[in-house]
């Protein structure tokens, strides 16, 4: 830990998403403006000292709904990443550990999942569960899963032929306790680093499912909503989609190089593979 | 190599069938009655209701449907017909697929031609501020939602510049922007890639050797260095096809382009399962496809594969 924040890009992308979880959590003590106040005295007034990012077509203040839409993008990409994450940490010990039926049977169901370029995957499930917050959740926590299953499984098939993994077996430690005990926690790094990448790739496709309209929907101000809503008055205002989509594009930015420079310390064999 | 072909092959269409399960049982699912949704907004009768049912074969049960569909699908190629547009899934794939393909096509070049080269020289240069300058600038590439660099796109190109139209298809002019899109996220990502191949093989003996025998710097870089460290960057450009059809979903959105992505969005939101699970099924099949060709060209590309 302490070798990784003594590169650069960790400590910014640490800052980055500490200020990003700050603003997510107290934004209706930070917006200057109340996001769904419509104001129609006000609309689609240019970036000015008063509204830095301008207002769209029924007045509201832009910087104000970016800054809402923190909460909600960070919400979905938490939640969906504690779905993928949980089950790819559990299958994957288990498909590593047990080997044999039990690991064929859990590959071959990741082998299909990975048959889904992702985001077909994501709507597969929403076209089930109809649109909505919890729906995309579910979407992107389940399409994220095979990869992170992929390389959970992977580190413990190396970890499983180790020394001390032999050494807790010849005593007669038990199985589950070996899992818990002794593999668990070296399989920790890369699965941190696959959670952050995943994190910023949950994010990303969030705003995409709600910018198809599948996710949130208005006028809630979550991003991938405030670029598609604003698609129509490109013309007009130019400033509404570039800040929101601004907001994602920093905020994925961040998240992958502290993913990236997490990789890079713990785990620089994984490079080109997650 | 024979058998492994003929494994892969068969592995293959176990997935696909599994896949097609999977699309299929998930359609089951989803809430709403077809029948209502087809005739909406008018209500139809009961016995018009029950007569659609029967000519559906909505009254059999789930797995006599579901080895119905397969069947038609293996044997006549055929996908069922659409609930909404009532004409054949197949028609409206085959209408569809052409404006998707040039787009994909368009992306996939546009990524090679932007990153790889980009990535190579990044790996090489001894100016590490331009190295790290040139993968921030990749990684941009990388996080900036399709969507939104499409919308940036049209902004500067269509609105600002008027160079390309705004949305619509046609010749070259309308196919460069969405094209750009996907292309721009594919260079970013084979940037990377491409960089970290290249210093993979960088430091190897080989070509400390070649250095040592007195090849010029260009030689040992070209003939080397890149040579070799293309052989992953070739696989993983043919992966980024598979990317490519998904990214085409949103960049048909945001350009209004007919294609096969813009027909999914619009099957789901209007209940229309039998073009869902087509299309679903049409392109994962594509997918497979497209990797295990990869894959098994790999042998070709690196006469050091050996299957």
């Amino acid at each position: 830990m302490k070798r990784a924040l003594r590169k650069p890009q960790v400590v910014f992308g640490v800052l980055f998403l500490t200020l990003l979880c700050v603003i997510g959590i107290f934004a209706s003590q930070i917006v200057p403006y109340d996001p769904l106040e419509i104001n129609t005295d006000n609309y689609l007034q240019p970036p000015n000292a008063k509204h830095w990012f301008g207002t769209d077509n029924l007045g509201r203040d832009v910087f104000s709904r970016v800054l809402f839409g923190t909460r909600y993008s960070l919400a979905l990409g938490l939640l969906s990443i504690a779905i993928s994450g949980t089950m790819g940490l559990i299958l994957g010990l288990i498909a590593g550990f047990y080997g044999g039926v039990v690991d064929n049977i859990i590959m071959r169901i990741v082998d299909i999942g990975l048959a889904f370029p992702s985001i077909l995957l994501a709507l597969l499930v929403i076209s089930i569960v109809g649109p909505g917050l919890p729906s995309v959740v579910l979407a992107i926590g389940i399409s994220s899963t095979p990869p992170f299953i992929r390389i959970v499984r992977s580190s413990v098939l190396v970890i499983k032929e180790m020394t001390f993994i032999e050494a807790a077996k010849a005593v007669g430690v038990s199985h589950w306790r070996t899992l818990l005990k002794h593999i668990l926690p070296e399989v920790f790094a890369p699965a941190l680093t696959m959670a952050t990448l995943g994190l910023a790739g949950a994010i990303f496709s969030a705003s995409s499912l709600s910018f198809l309209g599948f996710g949130a929907q208005p006028p809630t101000p979550e991003w991938g909503v405030l670029v598609s809503a604003a698609r129509h008055q490109l013309r007009a205002a130019w400033w509404i989609s570039t800040f929101s989509g601004l907001a994602i594009m920093i905020s994925v930015l961040s998240i992958n190089l502290l993913g990236d420079g997490l990789r890079d310390v713990l785990d620089p064999k994984l490079r080109g593979k997650i | 190599m024979i058998t492994y072909i003929v494994r892969r092959v068969f592995q293959l269409v176990i997935t696909v069938l599994f896949a097609s399960m999977i699309i299929y049982g998930a359609m089951q699912f989803v809430p709403g009655d077809p029948i209502l949704a087809m005739f909406f907004p008018r209500i139809p009768s009961q016995a018009v209701y029950d007569n659609m049912r029967a000519q559906l074969g909505l009254d059999k049960p789930f797995i006599i449907r579901y080895f119905a569909y397969v069947q038609n699908v293996l044997i006549h190629g055929d996908l069922g017909e659409s609930f909404k547009q009532m004409r054949p899934v197949n028609t409206i794939i085959a209408q569809n697929i052409g404006h998707t393909a040039q787009l994909a096509l368009g992306g996939i070049l546009i990524a090679m031609i932007l990153g790889i080269p980009i990535g190579f020289y990044a790996a090489i240069t001894r100016w590490k501020i331009l190295d790290h300058s040139i993968m921030i600038i990749a990684l941009v590439g990388v996080s900036a939602p399709s969507f939104w660099l499409g919308i940036l796109l049209i902004l500067a190109f269509s609105l600002a510049l008027g160079w390309f139209p705004t949305s619509g298809i046609g010749g070259l002019n309308t196919l460069v922007l969405p094209s750009s899109t996907l292309g721009l996220y594919g260079a970013g990502y084979l940037a990377r890639f491409a960089r970290s191949s290249v210093l993979e093989v960088k430091y190897t003996d080989y070509v400390t050797t070649a250095r040592s025998k007195g090849l010029s710097e260009w030689k040992v870089n070209t003939r080397h260095i890149f040579r070799n460290a293309l052989i992953p960057v070739i696989t993983m450009s043919g992966l980024l096809a598979g990317y490519m059809l998904g990214g085409a979903v949103i960049v048909e959105t945001v350009f209004g382009r007919p294609g096969i992505g813009h027909v999914l969005v619009n099957a789901i939101n209007q209940k229309d399962f039998p073009l869902v699970q087509g299309i679903l099924l049409f392109t994962v099949t594509i997918f497979c496809v497209v990797n295990l060709i990869v894959d098994l060209s790999y042998a070709y590309i690196d006469p050091r594969v050996k299957y």
